[in-house]
Parts: structure tokens; C-alpha cells; sequence
């Protein structure tokens, strides 16, 4: 009887452990931004969004990641503090890099430093390269898809590791979020 | 005797104050660390795809060590001088030039590679786009290259736009031994260099 329950047991918590390994595989661990607080994501968007011309590129993405009532909110704040995502649009001499993300912590002094993907996140500084965007001739809905696929990256998902139709692969895109997309979010958050 | 006291008192606070400077400077701040950067960029799937996207397909050998390199880091204005971006200026030797678009090249060209050092309060930060490994010093490679749009070339398709030629380097994954596989196969008559 004992050895039973114990074979059980294991089973079980492998069975759970299997679970939530295959549940979290395409995104980082650890939290970011007050997602875990506050079920939001803040940001603050730097003025060359504007002067490059991105403000409705960077609405639309924010969109798509509002597909369902369960999804996270974005909530756009004036002045950033530690836990406000940045966004960024420039130029990069790197060709054809459409966008990045930098993940940051503060040290036990207190101080700014990059975090690894799989760590807490205070938060995250995204951008979007438009230099290259135009050298690359991507369309309109192309750079709305890289900006989504960037802000994907700062609720910390990781691109497929499967075959999958999704917004995150890499490459140029011209989609949204998919039904993948989705539930990896939610199995994340 | 309470003068010998404080000096000896001030002679220890200060020795170990060295100590913890000595500790810091050697074990943190010189230590590097690698940081894997995700980022999104035209990426071929293909040799095919890669090859016509190449402005520059060259056999060359890296000129200098990845200290002697020029590495550049960008920060953002208003963000106390946090970096927003880096690259590394690469000195290549041409061997042999399999496709350009440049007429006029020289027999050593510099090349950016999106890979860099950031240093940080607790250490030195190598920063790598896509998990991008640099071109090992002293090394024969196949690169892929194109025009930035700033007339300087930049290697293509991260770490599938470079294949050592020489020696074997740990190959990430699956992916990469494939498209390494079938580059070296495609060119396999064009890598060959007195």
C-alpha cells in the first residue's frame, strides 16, 4: 500500500511538473512592469514616437494585445518611474534590425543595470528601429507587426520554440497576435 | 598612546577598505557576463533567400582580437547615459570575394557585428543580438553582408550570416547546424582559398 502512494505520488508530481513546464515554454520567467500588482502594464512613450511618425503604429499594436477581456491593460503615464516601460523610436547602423528590447533591474545599490530575460524585471526599454524599417521597404502593417512583436517581448514572451503561426517568430510579419500568442499570454499572466 | 590606537585603527580601515575596492574592482567590475539581447530582424530562412539578400559575400579572416576591436555604445539622452545600443567594428582581411555589388574594395574592409560591452556598476556586460557569437580572432569565415543604408556593411541574418571555416564552433541548435550544413554545401567549391 505505502509503495503504491509513493509511485503515485511521483507520478502525480511529475505528471504537474510536465504540465507546467510545457505551459511556460515560450515565455521568460519572472514578472515585470506591476503586472503582478496590478494586472497593468505602464508605459511611457518617448517623444520620437511622435516625431518619427509611429503614434498609430503603437496604438494599433497596444490593440492587439487587448484581445480578450482578460488580457492586460496598458496604461499610458506621463512620467516614468520603475516599474513605467519605455518606448523608443530611432535609427540603428545594425542592418536590418527592426527592433529590441533591454530588461532592467535595479542592483542592491540601488542602481540601473540589464537584467537576463529569465529574471524580475523592473522593466523594460523597447524600440524600433526606422531607419532600417524604410531601407527594408516594410509596409505600414509590417511595422505595426514588429512593434507588436517587441511589445510581446516586454510581457516577457519568447519566440516559439515549435512551429506555430505566431507574432512572435522572428522575421517580418504583417499579423497580430495569434491563437498561440494567446495562450501563451494567458498561460503566463 | 591613544595617538598609536588611531593609527593603528585608521591603518586597518583603510586596508580594508583597499581590500573591498581591490575585491570589487577585480571580482565585480572586471567580471563579464553574457546577456543574450531579443530583438526582431530580417531573417532568411534559406541559403538561397540569404544569398540574394547579400550586397557582399566574401571568405575573409578576422585582423584583430575581440580587445582590439572597436566597440561602440550608444545611450539614450535622457536616461543618465544608460545605452541604448551597441555594435563592434570588425577589421576584415578578404580572401575571396564570391558576390558584390562594390566595385572598387579593398583588400581590408571593417564590418559591424551586432554584438558589444556594456559596462555596468556590476560588471561588464556582452551584449548579444539574438545570441549572435563574435567572429573568433584569427579565424577564416564565410560572411554574409549587406549596405546599412549608411554605405558600411553589416552582417546579415545574425548568427546564420557568418560560418567559421576552420574550426568548429558550438553550434546553438538544431537550426543553426542545418543552415551551416547547407551553406557550406551551396559554396562548397567557392570556400576553397589558396
Amino acid at each position: 500500500m505505502k509503495l503504491k502512494s509513493i509511485i503515485s505520488m511521483v507520478i502525480m508530481v511529475v505528471i504537474t511538473l510536465s504540465i507546467y513546464s510545457v505551459s511556460y515554454a515560450d515565455c521568460w520567467s519572472g514578472t515585470t512592469n506591476k503586472v503582478n500588482s496590478e494586472g497593468k502594464i505602464y508605459f511611457w512613450k518617448d517623444s520620437s514616437i511622435e516625431s518619427y511618425g509611429y503614434s498609430a503604429k503603437f496604438t494599433s499594436a497596444i490593440s492587439n494585445w487587448q484581445f480578450s477581456v482578460d488580457a492586460m491593460s496598458f496604461s499610458n503615464v506621463t512620467s516614468a518611474d520603475d516599474y513605467t516601460d519605455r518606448w523608443y523610436v530611432g535609427d540603428t547602423v545594425i542592418s536590418g534590425l527592426g527592433g529590441q528590447i533591454i530588461p532592467r533591474k535595479k542592483n542592491w545599490l540601488g542602481l540601473w543595470v540589464t537584467a537576463d530575460l529569465d529574471e524580475d524585471w523592473s522593466h523594460c526599454k523597447v524600440y524600433v528601429y526606422d531607419n532600417q524599417m524604410d531601407y527594408y521597404n516594410l509596409t505600414t502593417l509590417e511595422r505595426v507587426s514588429n512593434i507588436t512583436h517587441e511589445l510581446g517581448h516586454s510581457l516577457k514572451l519568447d519566440h516559439p520554440s515549435t512551429t506555430q503561426i505566431s507574432v512572435m517568430n522572428q522575421g517580418i510579419q504583417d499579423i497580430g497576435p495569434s491563437a498561440y500568442d494567446e495562450q501563451e499570454y494567458l498561460s503566463k499572466w | 598612546m591613544k595617538l598609536r590606537k588611531s593609527t593603528k585603527i585608521l591603518s586597518i580601515g583603510l586596508v580594508a577598505l583597499l581590500f573591498i575596492f581591490g575585491v570589487y574592482y577585480f571580482g565585480i567590475y572586471n567580471s563579464v557576463k553574457e546577456i543574450s539581447i531579443d530583438c526582431n530582424y530580417v531573417a532568411y530562412e534559406n541559403t538561397e533567400d540569404l544569398s540574394n539578400a547579400a550586397d557582399l559575400i566574401i571568405v575573409g579572416s578576422t585582423k584583430n582580437t575581440i580587445n582590439e576591436r572597436k566597440n561602440i555604445v550608444l545611450t539614450d539622452d535622457n536616461d543618465n547615459g544608460f545605452w541604448s545600443q551597441t555594435y563592434t567594428l570588425t577589421n576584415i582581411e578578404i580572401k575571396k570575394i564570391i558576390k558584390s555589388i562594390d566595385k572598387k574594395l579593398d583588400e581590408e574592409i571593417q564590418i559591424i557585428e551586432p554584438f558589444g560591452f556594456v559596462q555596468e556598476f556590476d560588471g561588464k556586460k556582452l551584449i548579444k543580438y539574438d545570441d549572435y557569437e563574435p567572429l573568433s580572432d584569427n579565424q577564416l569565415y564565410l560572411l554574409f553582408l549587406k549596405d546599412n543604408g549608411y554605405g558600411e556593411y553589416s552582417i546579415i541574418n545574425m548568427q546564420n550570416g557568418r560560418f567559421n571555416l576552420q574550426s568548429k564552433e558550438p553550434l546553438k541548435n538544431e537550426k543553426y547546424k542545418e543552415f551551416y550544413d547547407s551553406i557550406i554545401k551551396k559554396y562548397e567549391n567557392e570556400i576553397k582559398v589558396d
